[in-house]
């Protein structure tokens, strides 16, 4: 842990630095090359000295790509870091305790019927549909979830855990069955959907989720103070001056929004809300002024380099980015779950 | 300061309190005594404002609790909660930092490290102040989070007040003097404090006033001298015991005897 206030600022300016670096290589590298010439032009208003396949590749298929990248995993980073405070808990992930579930469910039923049943609902909302029922179906999944694990105040980390897997399950199921009722087509796309991948991140996709990502963003980094009394306990947090209601709800709410975004641009990516903030509360500490901005910067850089490994590995084909993201992902949740045995569940 | 009138409070159709009226008042030491099961904890967290009475009022100040903003009403109220895990790994004096969070905006400035310096002084943690929480003793956690309520009602104002639910528990002897030292410290300096202490000895040692449940109703209430007796103690606690006083010493201690029935064994094997 780096404990001088220096050097954790250091460290800020470090990511940063990094998730720059992380964007160019998101834009250069891939299956067809692209130079750093080619970058330099499309970066400096003359993208029209470039060559047409360059810069279709640049402007139209890998930059939205990336922003998409680097926009869910700082989202879903800076989502787990806040319901691991939230929660008081380090195990918390959107994935893990069903809200990212919740949000496919909701996702995958605006897909199957937003044409039919809530076509009404389609009309008024346009783009923004997707983003609309994945954002509902997480904070009800989440909402779920939070009563089912408060015993007298108090949130029980096993019963979270058993609530995500429940909500998972039953999330599972519904798809399922819609899945059983569609077409080859909607097949495959429901499938890389699920395993999660950014390569169907478009303009309209990203922007009808900018404001769920906006309200994801901003509402943890506001209660980053509060997060740091509601880790004491809630009581505690209370005697603080914390108001409780107001804080967790919109907590709840703020990474029901991140979640449903997420799974609007890029399907259900697991694990990016575990493993980076675990990743930066070694680096940074529990403070999560500090761990919220490492944590989504972190996360952004996490899950861009994924997507570039997903589409380089075995170009021209893809691997799904959530097979990526879990490969890594389950072995650092195993490892945590061995480190607390002792301490959280003996 | 603190005030409650005609409490009553039910969790599953039982009264936890019923109907007890008490006050602790500013600058004055105020101890909780009763058994296991009272009611001592429940009436502390009423005036934590943790959560409301099912019948009856609760003031803090001249103001009822429920008209207080959290915020404010943290900024004059401090609560030493008997147990707290906190598993994450901040540093000793970073826990003290965040009693000073009523206060802050933005960032903690140098006087409010100062201060967290001092409360850790004041409990005696000055030189562990860089340990990591969760590797500290039980005892240790506990003066830690002593000097995290002492930071965050340390400016000398009007009306604070000073909750402490069970502040000796982990404690070993000469720290369990000291943490009731400085709650009598801060009383002289004006503060409300309320404690929860089992112990006898230290609430006659340490109080002024006395507030007796004993099955969530209230047994007695007042000035230490007058409202816990050797009779009080027999109906309340069922112990027998005596009040002994040492010389030169302005306070009683308490002896506990024997049941009745053993006293009697005892001495007819004296006399046989």
């Amino acid at each position: 842990m780096i404990t001088s206030a220096r050097g954790r600022r250091w460290f800020l300016v470090l990511l940063t630095l990094a998730l720059g670096a992380t964007f160019l290589c998101a834009l250069r590298m891939g299956a067809a090359a692209v130079s750093w010439r080619d970058l330099l032009l499309a970066f400096t208003g003359r993208a029209d000295e470039l060559s047409p396949l360059s810069r279709t590749v640049i402007l139209d298929i890998r930059l939205v790509r990336a922003l998409a990248a680097l926009a869910v995993g700082g989202v879903l980073a800076l989502c787990g870091a806040a319901l691991q405070g939230l929660f008081r808990n380090p195990l918390a992930d959107p994935g893990l305790i069903g809200v990212t579930g919740g949000a496919s469910v909701g996702g995958v039923l605006c897909l199957k019927l937003g044409a039919t049943a809530l076509a009404g609902a389609s009309a008024v909302l346009g783009d923004m549909m997707l983003p609309a029922c994945a954002f509902a179906g997480g904070l009800l999944a989440t909402a779920l979830m939070h009563r089912c694990a408060q015993v007298g105040g108090r949130t029980v980390v096993a019963l979270m855990l058993l609530a995500g897997v429940a909500i998972n399950a039953f999330g599972g199921a519904l798809v399922g069955l819609v899945l059983f009722f569609s077409d080859d087509d909607q097949l495959r796309q429901f499938t890389f959907w699920s395993l999660g991948s950014v390569g169907h991140a478009s303009w309209p996709r990203l922007l009808a989720a900018l404001p769920l990502l906006a309200a994801a963003v901003v509402a943890p980094l506001r209660y980053a103070r509060p997060l740091n009394a509601l880790l004491l306990g809630e009581a505690e947090a209370g005697h603080l001056g914390v108001d409780l209601r107001r804080v967790k709800s919109t907590l709840i709410f703020a990474t029901a929004a991140g979640a449903g975004a997420a799974v609007a641009v890029a399907g259900g990516i697991g694990f990016v809300g575990l493993v980076a903030p675990h990743l930066m509360r070694l680096v940074v500490g529990p403070d999560h002024r500090r761990l919220l901005p490492a944590s989504a910067l972190g996360g952004a850089v996490l899950l861009a380099w994924a997507d570039i490994f997903a589409r380089t590995v075995a170009a021209p084909a893809e691997l799904p980015i959530g097979v990526v993201t879990a490969a890594v992902g389950a072995p650092v949740f195993f490892a945590l779950l061995q480190s607390r045995r002792k301490t959280h569940f003996a | 300061m603190l005030r409650a009138a005609n409490i009553t409070v039910r969790r599953g159709g039982r009264a936890i309190l019923d109907n007890v009226s008490c006050e602790a008042p500013a600058g004055r030491v105020t101890v909780i005594l009763g058994p296991n099961g009272a009611g001592k904890s429940t009436l502390l967290r009423l005036f934590a404002g943790e959560f409301a009475p099912d019948a009856g009022r609760v003031w803090l100040g001249g103001r009822e609790l429920s008209h207080w903003r959290a915020a404010e009403a943290a900024r004059r109220r401090a609560v030493l909660p008997q147990e707290s895990a906190l598993a994450f790994p901040f540093r000793a004096d970073e826990v003290v930092l965040m009693g000073r969070a009523p206060h802050v905006r933005g960032t903690e400035s140098a006087a409010d490290h100062a201060i967290a310096e001092e409360a850790l002084a004041r409990v005696d943690m000055a030189g562990k102040r860089a340990r990591v929480f969760p590797s500290l003793s039980g005892g240790e956690k506990q003066r830690v989070h002593l000097a995290r309520a002492l930071a965050q009602i340390w400016e000398a104002s009007e009306g604070r007040a000073l909750l402490l639910d069970e502040p000796t528990s982990s404690l070993d002897l000469a720290h369990q003097h000291g943490a009731l030292r400085e709650a009598r410290r801060l009383a002289d300096a004006g503060v409300a404090v309320l404690a929860i202490l089992h112990d006898l000895n230290l609430a006659l040692a340490y109080a002024d006033d006395v507030i007796l449940l004993h099955g969530g109703r209230l047994a007695a209430a007042g000035p230490v001298g007058a409202a816990l007796t050797p009779g009080r103690i027999r109906e309340v606690f069922g112990v027998e015991c005596r009040f002994l006083h040492a010389e030169g010493s302005p306070r009683p201690f308490v002896q506990i005897l024997p049941p009745a029935g053993e006293v009697e064994a005892v001495s007819h094997g004296k006399n046989g």
